[in-house]
């Protein structure tokens, strides 16, 4: 036996915040890119506005600061997509005053508020169910602004856990908010058993990986931010890169009905691989972050609530089978015409960029999780963070 | 025999079941597998009606589709000539003029146009109606925007000509359009019971009680059974009815009420309800049809087979079945209320002919649009509807290969140098099949001394055939043909040697089978997973990384246990000898001599012998292929030649014989001898058989024709490889032929030969009309000569065995690569034998008939082209005596050419008469060597002329 | 990090050399403009799985020359607070001969599918899959954690889905590949609730820890013990989870014998000789087990009597052999049970690959007569007639399965109904 004592291993990299951040950053890039092509609003310029305002938020050292341009961020997205959708508006619209709103109760010392203000628009822009309504129709109508605020959540999910869900109010609602989520979740996963649509498939989709990042935020308060974030980032671009690859399917072939076999596979194979290899890289699909993010979350939330934790196992295995009719019924069958074109070059070279940061974290997950530990250890209500203590 | 549905006097169960019979498909257990039309009861009807009714019966393609079409237009298969002449054809056939003006162009230019460019009716509704949307929305897209908006004016106020979806036939359609498919359990429980009622061993056990039919065993099966959730009660019910002493009949009677079907209904009702799972039904039918077919019972008895009693069950099972599924989803399980609710949108036209306009606008013809003319064009529409046009499409298509051929043969005809007057060195007798083509042209290029015939493989000589391992005689015939005679072989070695051998045989086979059966078992299967499991992974591992090798150690090692011993066969009956069948064993001198003369005067060697004639039959062994036997020769009935061919050696050879061959004119030198064998067109093996009968003299001869048959067979390989990806085009001759050899003992090789893959006409007549012409192994070619023929007697019989054989081919070729799904059995890979009769798809599927699409994958879907070298006199003389070549040409099922013996006149029948076909004087590329045309593509070759036969 | 030993390395190879030659082929037909050609895709394949096969092999050697190597660390594949997943392989023969014989296998049937899938539209999915599966395989047998085995067992669970809809224009092999992924997915579940149980309650998944699961409340370990059991059952297709296997042969031939006479079944047996230390410390689930095999042994040999096609008699007979494996490693009989599993699949795989020559077959041994009935039909012949009719139904087992799932089916349509947005 040539065993080797764990203690004596040296970690793979170290890396600090920042380094967690940049990475959070890049895939945050690529999701607003993919947004883009899916056919969100403004050009260039406005992806790199929506850029820096990430960056902006998770390198800024003040939380007002932070959250006061992501809920600006929000604004202005909610104005983009006023004219596909005002449900869809008025939530990011809603969802935006909340958080500038934390930023400002924030600056203000009022932290309980702006906990429950961020946890708001969180729950607004995640939509679980029965929650969904502003989010749903946003991607029936406007799914490139839907992976585009995907994007911006995952520098809101960070603000919060770094600055908001340390508090006792976070700590007292950590096991309800994972009960409430295990349900939301159970009750999404039955329900997309019988979607009839593709795209009431992808919202419910939506709608189960948002209360799992609920249930992440829950999971958080009691002191599993690394693996709350961790989840988040995996569901977001998992969720952001489906809803890319929907949009895409939608825009060549129309609604698809899940009643019957569609048959797109034989004009836009590489389409039909992508939607599984996303669809299934938020399931838990070995060799991507989702498995990761799925060991990590279970084990989270054992510590919170063991049922709750067989609740989401399960649940997770319907949105897996739900997930499979959904491709079957899309892609497979027989369909005597060809359809304009498969996935552009430039959707394929971002979806795989995606799809690469994904397997990244899922090889490599010490890259976002070893500084987020720092995260844990630094001191959140200072509103300074003391980075030099972890960094040796 | 009428297709009309209205003929519906009689009872409607029994007359629905007359006709399902007739359409199901006609396919027998898999072990011998004949080619025949795939559509043979539509036969009766022209080609044209009879595919589009057949097609539609079966919900399948009568065509390849358009867009198959106009791919071939672009690689240049169809050439614009073709299109016009198929046009032209289209608007007789229509009684339309050409010369009427439509939007300002002839009527041709316009159905031009249509064939052109007009949407598919089997495209989707919602791709036409994107399409016309984004021309509304991008109207001055194009250059000029008045024609646009002239356009979008006239779409919009077409008058929308409709298309109704078919009406729903039963209740599953309707039902499925609610979301909930019966036919999922029903045919999941009638799969269950047909495949172990119709078993023919495969399975360990019988079922009980098979001798009392299909009915009464499926009854107890399910009575017996446990009860199923989605057919509720249904055991309860069966119990019931075998109680009552049910018959089939009253259980049909009683489904049908009980589902609400009314009298008038009933027909259409059940055939479709036949139809639906067309696989299975049909081999119902067909046991019915031949119950020689039907699996055997213990005591040697046959096990009754009726359709009747296979609708009866199916109907009890959906009895159950429908209510409870039209309970689920809410709606009526009555069909006289359900059909009432079909209110599926008809397909509006106006979008197709958006479309067409717009595509017509883009290949820059001026339109004259009136309202009249549109009126009219609309109208036209309708007329060169898809089918029409596809049909045409098809008629395009075979006119461009039918113009090739014709072309080659009178290049062929002129360019022809003389062949030296010297007497040949060797003659070889092959079987007319396509694949021969090649090999004959690799003989006949090594010198103008040898010379070659086809003949169907048979040789003339109809028996049935007990093999030296066999159990019982099999037919070595044409399936029309009633063999009057039994020939068995018999082994040559003395009776204790051969004894032994026997029982080593028996005992290594018995070996193989306890092993195969009983690792099934619980007990065995540990058994035989602990003492061979070992064993299977070295095999596993020898079979595929060595497939060639390993299968020949496998044999030595068989030879080794149990050595093939020498055979004889007794073909002269010297006393009466009678075999357990009733017929008579072996031939008298004179029914020998008959048959001979008969076979020698229809290939036209009757004189001029040379010292050897070698008569090859053809077959295929290829391993982990159920289609085995479908690239064996057909003309033997589906099984391996070879039987007749040595058999054919074994008569003329004798002395007697040939003394009484003499008296019916045909002289035979003491010189000359016979060798018969067989080619076996997998891996290129020739095998000749009774060499040590050879006589001396014979022998330097002899050596000559072993050194012509090895390089050609070499040469076959490699021309055979062309079309395989797997050997580079510069291969040579003996990789080719390693290649072939480790092909046909590849386990993991869905194709070891493409077999008729690329037939496509045939050649009737003299072998000089057509030598010399490099023909891409894709003509049937069958020698007949006029000149020796006086009363076109011998013409009735070679166009009786060939018509049928040849149209039966090409069409089941035709209708399995069109539809591969309804008519072939879609790809290979899944395949699972069942009961060893057919099989299925995965787990359980219909029986899947036809070829599968390894078979069919390169063959171009065209009709027959048969070249006669005869008067069209003597061809209309046949076909007034033959009223099956009569209904093939006739109807159209083949096409037919008659080329003058003399003046070599060629005339096409078309229509109802012989057209004068005037051939362009077209220069053929020209080859030294066959390999240097094969080298040039994988992809169908047109004619070309290989200069070295000659030299 | 010296001292770990090369034979260590050499299984990280033959994990990973398969998955490499998956993500790379992935790679080019994403972003390439075509699909590889066949030839490419057959040489980058057939490369990577005689690598695994070469490096599996020569951990055999090594493990031969050195000694048992035992447990491997290679540190934490994630750390977060406390909770870590390691990085361990587990070196020992029931590892190596499992992943040899896998290797073996997968090296075969691609070398089979090569010329058989030649020209099949779904030839680069095939072989994409393939190599998929192989990392799975390799992944299970020299996980030395739990939740690196679970990598492992997705994988094997994912290609076996796909490769059931393998033929997808026919619904039928939809059908079956819903069912089959159901089944794993519900049983997997199992599965992973035990991985989770497993580091809450002995704080480590490695098998190691497991060995020590004495520690635990007998309770504990016997949940541990029935979850890992169940995920085993479903892989495994024991009853009730057996409705599956038949229907799987909808894929080609080669990836049916892979799966289902070869690997894949064989897969939850391994599990259970795997956690052995677990399910021996339970005898309630030990007990269990061996009821369950018999009794599946039993419904499959019923089955595989009467059943007249090949694949789908080949199937059932597998599953009686299967069930009796299952039975035989409950009982504690771990390395007959090896033996048998070994030799088992070797026969399976060689007789599915063969399964299309049944005709050939039947000609050249000339089995045309039957033979008739059993000694059950000539001795109690109203048992035997039940028999049939039961076996000939599959015991309605998939039937009783739609009714269980039928009340969740409609939960869930009104579910969808209810959460139904107007767009």
């Amino acid at each position: 036996m040539s065993t080797i004592d764990p203690m004596n291993v040296e970690p793979f990299l170290h890396l600090d915040l920042e380094t967690a951040s940049i990475f959070m950053l890049v895939l945050c890039c690529l999701l607003l890119c993919l947004a883009q092509r899916a056919g969100a609003r403004g050009g260039i310029g406005v992806g790199v506005l929506f850029a820096s305002a990430a960056a902006l938020a998770t390198t800024s050292l003040r939380a007002d600061i932070a959250l006061g341009t992501l809920g600006a961020a929000c604004l202005v997205q909610a104005s983009f997509c006023y004219r596909a959708t005002h449900i869809g508006a008025i939530g990011l619209a809603v969802a935006g005053i909340c958080t500038a709103l934390a930023g400002w109760l924030h600056g203000r010392g009022v932290q309980e508020a702006a906990f429950i203000l961020s946890m708001i628009a969180l729950v607004i822009r995640v939509g679980p169910w029965p929650v969904q309504l502003a989010m749903s129709s946003l991607t029936t109508r406007a799914m490139g602004e839907h992976v585009r605020q995907l994007g911006m959540l995952m520098p809101l999910l960070f603000v919060h856990l770094r600055y908001l869900d340390h508090l006792d109010l976070a700590i007292a609602w950590s096991v309800p908010m994972v009960q409430v989520g295990a349900c939301s979740m159970l009750i999404g996963g039955l329900a997309s058993l019988s979607t009839p649509t593709l795209s009431g498939f992808f919202i419910i989709t939506s709608s189960v990986h948002g209360a799992i990042i609920l249930m992440a935020c829950g999971a958080a308060g009691a002191g599993h931010e690394a693996a709350a974030l961790f989840a988040g980032m995996t569901a977001c671009v998992a969720t952001g890169g489906l809803g890319a690859i929907v949009e895409a399917v939608r825009q060549r072939a129309g609604e698809r009905s899940l009643v019957v076999a569609g048959g797109l596979s034989n004009s836009m194979p590489r389409l039909a691989a992508l939607f599984l290899l996303f669809g299934a890289a938020g399931l838990g699909l070995p060799a991507t972050a989702g498995f990761l993010a799925d060991d990590l979350m279970l084990h989270a939330l054992w510590q919170e609530s063991p049922v709750s934790t067989a609740i989401v196992i399960l649940s997770n295995g319907l949105l897996v089978i739900a997930t499979w009719r959904a491709a079957t019924r899309v892609f497979f069958g027989t369909d005597p015409i060809r359809h304009s074109d498969d996935a552009r070059f430039a959707d394929r070279i971002l979806a795989g960029a995606c799809l690469i940061g994904l397997v990244v974290l899922g090889f490599a997950p010490r890259l976002v999780l070893d500084p987020s530990l720092a995260l844990l250890k630094a001191n959140p209500v200072a509103g300074i963070v003391e980075t030099q203590g972890v960094r040796n | 025999m009428s297709h009309n549905q209205d003929d519906s006097w009689g009872d409607p169960v029994v007359d629905a079941l007359t006709a399902a019979a007739a359409i199901l498909p006609d396919q027998g257990p898999m072990g011998v597998f004949i080619h025949h039309n795939t559509l043979h009861s539509f036969q009766s009807l022209p080609f044209h009606q009879g595919v589009v009714r057949g097609a539609q019966l079966l919900g399948a393609r009568p065509y390849p589709l358009m867009s198959a079409f106009r791919l071939w237009m672009h690689d240049g298969r169809i050439e614009s000539a073709d299109l016009d002449h198929a046009l032209e054809r289209a608007l007789a056939r229509c009684g339309q003029v050409n010369k009427d003006l439509l939007l300002g162009m002839a009527r041709m230019q316009w159905w031009r146009l249509i064939w052109l460019h007009a949407l598919d009716t089997q495209q989707p509704q919602d791709l036409a109606r994107d399409l016309a949307r984004e021309l509304e929305r991008n109207p001055t897209h194009h250059s000029n925007a008045k024609i646009d908006a002239d356009l979008l004016e006239a779409v919009k106020h077409t008058p929308p000509s409709d298309i109704a979806p078919t009406p729903w036939q039963r209740h599953h359609d309707a039902l499925l359009d609610h979301g909930v498919d019966t036919d999922v359990v029903v045919h999941g429980e009638l799969i269950r019971l047909s495949g172990a009622f119709l078993d023919h061993g495969q399975a360990l056990i019988d079922v009980p009680g098979r001798e009392r039919g299909f009915f009464a065993t499926a009854l107890e099966l399910l009575a017996l059974g446990l009860p199923s959730h989605s057919l509720a009660h249904i055991n309860r019910s069966a119990q019931r009815w075998i109680n009552t002493q049910a018959s089939a009949r009253q259980i049909i009677d009683e489904a049908l009420n009980g589902l609400g079907v009314r009298d008038d209904q009933r027909k259409t009702y059940i055939m479709a309800t036949l139809l639906a799972l067309p696989g299975w039904a049909g081999m119902f039918a067909r046991m019915q049809r031949n119950p020689a077919e039907a699996p055997v019972l213990e005591h040697g008895t046959k096990v009754p087979i009726r359709l009747e009693d296979f609708l009866a069950v199916r109907m009890a099972i959906e009895l159950h079945a429908i209510p409870k599924a039209a309970a689920q989803v809410g709606v009526s399980a009555d069909w006289s209320t359900l059909r009432l609710t079909d209110r599926r949108p008809a397909r509006s036209r106006q979008l197709a002919a958006a479309l067409l306009l717009q595509n017509a606008r883009q290949t820059g013809v001026e339109l004259v649009i009136t309202p009249e003319s549109l009126r009219q064009a609309w109208a036209d529409l309708d007329v060169f509807n898809d089918e029409a046009r596809r049909a045409c499409g098809l008629e395009a298509y075979e006119y461009h290969y039918q113009r090739q051929i014709l072309d080659g043969l009178s290049y062929a005809r002129t360019h022809r140098p003389a062949l030296g007057k010297g007497s040949p060195a060797g003659q070889f007798i092959f079987c007319i099949d396509e694949r021969e083509e090649s090999i004959r042209r690799a003989i006949e290029e090594q010198g103008p001394e040898w010379v070659t015939y086809g003949a169907a493989g048979f040789f003339g000589l109809a028996i049935d055939y007990r093999g030296l391992e066999d159990f019982e005689a099999a037919p070595y015939c044409p399936v029309v043909v009633t063999p009057a005679h039994e020939v068995h072989e018999y082994a040559d070695d003395d009776a204790i040697v051969h004894e032994r051998r026997r029982s080593r045989m028996g005992a290594w086979k018995h070996m193989e089978s306890a092993i195969a059966r009983s690792s099934r078992g619980l007990i065995g299967g540990t058994g035989a997973s602990l003492l061979v499991g070992p064993i299977a992974s070295l095999f596993s591992v020898a079979r595929l990384a060595l497939p060639r090798d390993s299968a020949a150690a496998l044999h030595s090692v068989q030879e080794f246990v149990a050595p093939k011993p020498d055979t004889a066969l007794g073909s002269i009956r010297s006393k009466v000898n009678v075999a357990k069948s009733g017929k008579p064993i072996g031939f008298t001198i004179d029914e020998a001599a008959d048959r001979l003369a008969g076979l020698l005067k229809t290939i036209g060697l009757v004189k001029d012998f040379a010292p050897v004639v070698v008569v090859l039959g053809h077959g295929s062994t290829s391993l982990n292929n159920p289609h085995e036997s479908a690239h064996d020769c057909g003309a033997c009935g589906g099984r391996r030649g070879g039987a007749n061919a040595r058999l054919v050696a074994d008569l003329v050879n004798r002395a007697e014989v040939r003394h009484a061959l003499r008296e019916r004119g045909i002289d035979i030198p003491e010189s000359t001898w016979f060798v018969g064998g067989l080619h076996d067109t997998a891996d290129d093996r020739v095998d000749i058989a009774d060499l040590d009968q050879m006589p001396r003299s014979i022998e330097p001869a002899w050596r000559q024709i072993c050194v012509v048959l090895e390089s050609a067979r070499r040469a076959n390989a490699l021309e055979r490889s062309r079309r395989f990806e797997a050997l580079p085009l510069n291969a040579t001759p003996e990789q080719a032929l390693t290649h072939v050899q480790e092909r046909a003992t590849h386990l993991g090789q869905p194709r070891p030969e493409y077999g008729h893959c690329t037939n496509a006409c045939c050649i009737v007549g003299r072998r000089d009309i057509s030598r010399g012409l490099h023909l891409d192994r894709r003509a049937f070619l069958v020698s007949y000569d006029a000149s020796i023929d006086k009363d076109a007697g011998i013409l009735e019989r070679v166009l009786a065995a060939v018509g049928p054989v040849g149209a039966g081919i090409s069409l089941e070729y035709y209708f399995s690569s069109v539809d591969n799904q309804v008519f072939g059995c879609g790809t290979k890979l899944p395949h699972n034998v069942t009961g060893l009769i057919g099989i299925m798809n995965g787990h359980q599927s219909d029986l899947r008939t036809g070829l599968p699409l390894q078979m069919v994958e390169i063959h171009e879907p065209m009709r027959l082209l048969i070249v006669v070298e005869a008067t069209t006199d003597a061809l209309l003389q046949v076909a007034g005596r033959q009223a099956e070549v009569r209904e093939l040409v006739v109807n159209e099922w083949v096409q037919l050419v008659s080329v003058h013996p003399t003046t070599g006149a060629m005339h096409v029948w078309a229509d109802g008469g012989f057209k004068l076909f005037q051939p362009d004087a077209v220069e053929l590329d020209r080859f030294q060597y066959s390999p240097q045309r094969n080298c040039q593509g994988r992809e169908h070759l047109a004619p070309a002329w290989i200069e070295k036969g000659f030299a | 990090m010296n001292d770990i030993p090369w034979q260590a390395w050499a299984a990280w190879l033959s994990i990973l050399a398969p998955l490499a030659g998956s993500l790379a082929l992935g790679m080019v037909a994403l972003l390439a403009p075509n699909i590889p050609v066949e030839r490419s895709v057959t040489r980058c394949m057939q490369a990577c799985l005689a690598l695994a096969l070469a490096s599996t092999v020569a951990v055999g050697i090594g493990n031969g020359l050195a000694g048992n190597t035992g447990d491997i660390f290679f540190g934490d594949w994630v750390i977060a607070g406390e909770y870590k997943i390691p990085l361990t392989l587990r070196i020992d023969w029931l590892g190596i001969l499992f992943a040899t014989m896998s290797a073996l296998l997968a090296l075969l049937v691609a070398r089979f599918s090569r010329t058989y899938l030649h020209r099949d539209p779904g030839f680069f999915r095939f072989f994409f899959m393939m190599g998929v599966f192989a990392t799975g395989a390799q992944l299970v047998a020299f996980a030395g954690a739990l939740d690196l085995m679970f990598a492992g067992w997705e994988a094997v669970g994912l290609a076996s889905t796909l490769f059931i809809g393998f033929f997808h224009d026919r619904p039928e092999p939809i059908r079956s590949s819903i069912r089959a992924l159901s089944t794993y997915r519900l049983c997997d579940s199992g599965f992973l609730l035990a991985v989770v149980a497993a580091h809450e309650w002995l704080h480590s998944t490695t098998l190691a820890s497991l060995d020590g699961i004495s520690s635990l409340p007998t309770w504990q370990a016997t949940v541990i013990a029935a979850l890992l059991m169940v995920s085993a059952m479903g892989k495994s297709a024991q009853l009730p989870f057996s409705g599956w296997l038949s229907r799987a042969t909808e894929g080609p031939t080669p990836s049916s014998a892979l799966f289902y006479g070869g690997i894949s079944i064989h897969l939850g047996l391994f599990l259970l000789l795997r956690t052995w230390s677990v399910i021996d410390h339970s005898p309630i689930v030990e007990g269990v087990g061996i009821g369950i095999g018999l009794l599946t042994a039993l419904y499959a040999a019923s089955i595989a009597r009467v059943q007249p096609d090949a694949k789908g008699a080949l199937a059932h007979a597998t599953l009686a052999q299967v069930g009796i494996i299952f039975a035989e490693i409950a009982a504690g009989w771990t390395t007959i049970a090896l033996v048998h599993l070994l030799c088992h699949a070797s026969l399976r795989v060689w007789q599915y690959l063969r399964a299309p020559n049944i005709l050939h077959d039947a000609h050249r041994i000339g089995e045309h007569a039957h033979s008739g009935g059993s000694w059950l039909r000539v001795w109690v012949p109203s048992i035997d007639r039940r028999l049939c009719a039961m076996a000939l139904s599959r015991w309605r087992l998939d039937e009783a399965t739609d009714a269980l799932v039928a009340p969740v089916l409609r939960l869930s349509r009104f579910l969808a109904r209810a959460t139904r947005i107007k767009p």
